[in-house]
């Protein structure tokens, strides 16, 4: 009952906006923007990557935009406790908050979720993707991933994979690649890729799909093997690995996106004025080389494709929950 | 060892520079006074200072950040033995001879072996670093799941034996302990458990708000009852603030056995150092003539986990510096720092990048030693505390825990989750029940289960593995032992007993 409320008086409140916006010239509006501070909500603890990412936009947002960029921390539940704040807040254009990976699968593996990453959010534009990468221990007789899925179509259920933890973006990654490769493993979950790789280093178990930025050390140290990137192509800074792609599993490609959304029923001239300042800021040289640092690819999409592709992906993640049986209910 | 004093010698041309010794400087300095203030923990300050560093260079930032880490080891002590609120996970046993050392009037020696204590494990554990980290970096990684999960239980069964009274109420605090553990999202399913469709449950009860309000506000409920035990607290003399020749006798060799434990357990990720403080007092009580002693206020059970979980907070260092894992939250933390910077320690840092390997190493002695000297001077300043009326102290001290709660996550819930257990620990308190060893059953209870569950997963359901693996064995065979132990030396003890009061 109580959704549906949130839901009528959402709808409401955009419909009042949106009034609003017709009786007052949206031009007043979209140069008044913003007047004030902006509230930007990041839905995990801080010192990650998509924490510093977020600081990396909010850098230059007092130069660009006239106001400063205010990072809050929302940790919890998956992202899901941040992005319940952005969608019950008040559209304005002050509230605004990161649009990861996360908002996908939660929408794909918990169906009481108390909002609605397509209805209650306004999507304003895409920021970047990270890749993952399978690694496996640099004295694996599976050193390449035509081996690897070799022994693993003789062998169902004897290999194992460890992930981030259940439910996380690299343990669909996990799914996604038995299914496009025919392949049975079995899942062993961390807390966090980093447990996750250690154990791999230690023998315990025989592979792991990580963040390229949680392995890329070990790489280039010559501790693990990576297998393939989950890309469309190879990773132009590390040309050695393959991708799942030119493998032959196109299907495959998965990656950790990122964006910035807001609250439904957002004015279009803030829509607009957000999406252009952060197509600004990811294509800026500087930013650019601290992305390289971070071992991810700017890849900004506009609001509606930015929508879409939202869209997509929670197609994507429903299946691949559906799949391996991912529910959070 | 030539290489090592060249090593050395480049560690500390790097942290000795005027700027380095600043900044490790103004780390400790931070990491102490936030050690001190209840619930703001290392890990929220680092986080908050990680964009700080952005314009100073990568050594110079992780010597700041890494100061606090450690000097807010050193911090935690004092709320822990002034006020009985751990400031941190590994405080927690602190609280139990410190704080009644405290009451008796012997706030400053617990103070300055703790200060002290930290200072040796930190020297030697600065020591160890440079010269056995790779090798201890290869031992942390022959822990599995397996191993996990039986040196988690073999610490649960530890915890039974913290209770001074009765080991029977001990281990219905770990076993509530455990049950509150079980709050949250679960790890291999991902099944919410007690949640009630609460979002901030997902996540699990926060320690923060468990231990300020079991330990923290469930003393000030408490004393506001007892007002003896003020009088207790001002009668004494504030003259004796250092250890007496008599308490360093006492110490030494503890302070020298936490350090090597507290080395070797914080190499482990997870609850390293938590372990490491559990893991000396428990050895400290079975290696003492007078076991039944602690807990009323014997200096052993200070010295001992304080210089354990400082040596812990050093080698937390070695599986990210040789391996590049990070192996807790803060370790995380300091990764973030540097890929700002473009830098990422990994196995090939100490050839590839030896000013950042040794620098970071040779700026913990340093900074061990500005810790002491910063401590040493403020421990007067501390015991001054316990003579602030309590009208005025305490409502402070729960503004703090509160202010404290809110601050992790920003989130109101976390303050009535604090209050909640404030008045829960006050109950408990009543009926003579403990809270040290619910907290660490907290603290170790999903570790225990996570591992556990990994290793069945591994094994495909077979419990052998436990028993399979050498490392594995042993832990479980230490915990057969403690548990049997006690006893069969009852029920020695026992039988002409029984047979006395059949006589008449």
């Amino acid at each position: 009952m109580s959704r549906r409320d949130i839901v009528l008086g959402i709808s409401l409140m955009t419909f009042l906006v949106l009034s609003f916006g017709l009786v007052t010239p949206p031009k007043a509006l979209a140069s008044d923007y913003p007047n004030k501070a902006i509230q930007f909500i990041v839905q995990y603890a801080p010192g990650g990557v998509l924490d510093l990412g977020a600081r990396l936009i909010a850098a230059g947002s007092a130069e660009s935009l006239g106001q400063p960029m205010v990072i809050l921390n929302k940790p919890g539940a998956g992202g899901a406790l941040g992005t319940d704040f952005i969608a019950k807040a008040k559209p304005d254009g002050y509230t605004l908050g990161l649009g990861p990976v996360s908002l996908a699968i939660l929408k794909a593996i918990n169906p009481t979720l108390s909002f609605d990453p397509v209805k209650d959010l306004t999507p304003i534009c895409r920021l970047s993707m990270g890749s993952n990468v399978m690694v496996v221990r640099s004295d694996s007789p599976l050193n390449t991933l035509d081996k690897l899925i070799d022994y693993a179509r003789k062998n169902p259920g004897k290999l194992n994979y460890g992930s981030s933890g259940v439910g996380g973006s690299l343990h669909f990654a996990g799914e996604l690649f038995q299914r496009e490769a025919g392949i049975q493993m079995v899942h062993v979950p961390y807390k966090g890729g980093a447990p996750a790789l250690m154990a791999l280093l230690g023998g315990h178990i025989d592979l792991t799909f990580n963040n390229l930025q949680e392995a890329v050390e070990q790489i280039k140290g010559g501790k693990v093997i990576p297998l393939a990137v989950t890309l469309p192509e190879r990773y132009p800074e590390l040309p050695q690995i393959p991708s799942v792609a030119e493998k032959g599993y196109p299907k495959a490609v998965i990656t950790s996106w990122t964006g910035v959304v807001g609250p439904a029923g957002l004015p279009k001239p803030v829509v607009d004025k957000i999406s252009a300042y952060c197509q600004k800021v990811v294509s800026h040289p500087n930013i650019l080389k601290k992305l390289k640092e971070f071992w991810v690819t700017p890849a900004y999409l506009g609001p509606e494709e930015y929508g879409r592709f939202i869209g997509s992906e929670i197609e994507l993640y429903k299946d691949l929950a559906k799949r391996a049986n991912i529910k959070a209910e | 060892m030539g290489d090592l004093f060249a090593n050395l010698y480049t560690g500390f041309m790097v942290s000795l520079s005027l700027t380095n010794i600043f900044y490790c400087f103004l780390g400790v300095f931070t990491g102490t006074l936030i050690g001190v203030l209840p619930g703001i923990g290392p890990v929220a300050t680092i986080s908050i200072l990680i964009p700080s560093t952005f314009h100073l260079s990568p050594i110079t930032g992780v010597i700041m950040l890494a100061g606090i880490y450690y000097g807010a080891q050193y911090g935690g002590s004092t709320t822990s033995i002034l006020l009985r609120i751990p400031g941190e996970t590994s405080s927690v046993i602190t609280c139990l001879d410190g704080y009644e050392m405290a009451r008796q009037g012997r706030a400053g020696p617990a103070l300055g072996i703790a200060a002290f204590g930290s200072f040796i494990a930190g020297t030697l554990g600065t020591f160890g670093l440079a010269v056995v980290a790779p090798p201890l970096a290869g031992w942390a990684l022959k822990f599995g799941a397996a191993e996990y999960a039986s040196l988690m239980l073999l610490g649960l069964i530890t915890a039974t034996f913290l209770g001074q009274k009765s080991m029977l109420k001990s281990l219905a605090m770990v076993m509530l302990g455990l049950v509150l553990s079980l709050v949250g999202r679960e790890t291999i399913t991902g099944f919410p458990r007690f949640t009630y469709g609460v979002y901030e449950l997902e996540d699990g009860l926060g320690f923060i708000p468990i231990i300020m309000g079991l330990f923290g506000i469930s003393e000030v409920f408490l004393n506001l009852e007892e007002a003896m035990s003020r009088v207790i607290l001002t009668r004494s003399k504030i003259a004796d603030l250092l250890p007496s020749l008599q308490d360093w006798g006492r110490s030494i060799f503890p302070i020298l056995r936490g350090s090597v434990v507290g080395f070797l357990l914080g190499i482990l990720p997870g609850g390293g150092a938590t372990l490491a403080s559990l893991a000396s007092y428990t050895m400290e009580k079975k290696i003492s003539k007078t076991p039944n002693r602690f807990g009323s206020g014997m200096i052993e059970g200070v010295a001992g986990p304080e210089a354990a979980n400082n040596a812990g907070a050093q080698g937390a260092f070695i599986p990210l510096l040789c391996l590049g894992i990070p192996c807790n939250v803060i370790m995380a933390l300091l990764i973030g720092a540097l890929m700002i910077h473009g830098v990422q320690p990994g196995p090939l840092t100490m050839t590839k990048n030896p000013e950042l390997f040794w620098g970071t190493i040779t700026s913990m002695y340093a900074g061990n030693l500005l810790l002491l000297i910063l401590n040493l001077p403020l421990i007067g300043l501390w015991v001054r505390i316990l003579k602030v009326p309590y009208g005025i102290l305490y409502p402070l001290v729960l503004v703090f825990c509160i202010i404290g709660a809110f601050s992790l996550n920003n989130s109101i819930f976390e303050i009535y989750l604090t209050i909640f257990f404030g008045l829960v620990g006050y109950v408990m308190r009543k009926v003579d029940y403990e809270p040290a060893p619910l907290a660490l059953a907290f603290v170790l209870g999903p570790l225990f289960e996570d591992a556990l569950r990994q290793a069945l997963v591994i094994s495909r359901g077979d419990f052998r593995i436990f028993v399979q693996r050498p490392l594995s064995l042993v832990f479980l065979l230490a915990g057969l032992g403690l548990i049997t132990f006690p006893l069969i030396s009852r029920l020695t003890k026992r039988v002409p007993r029984i047979v006395e009061i059949r006589k008449p």
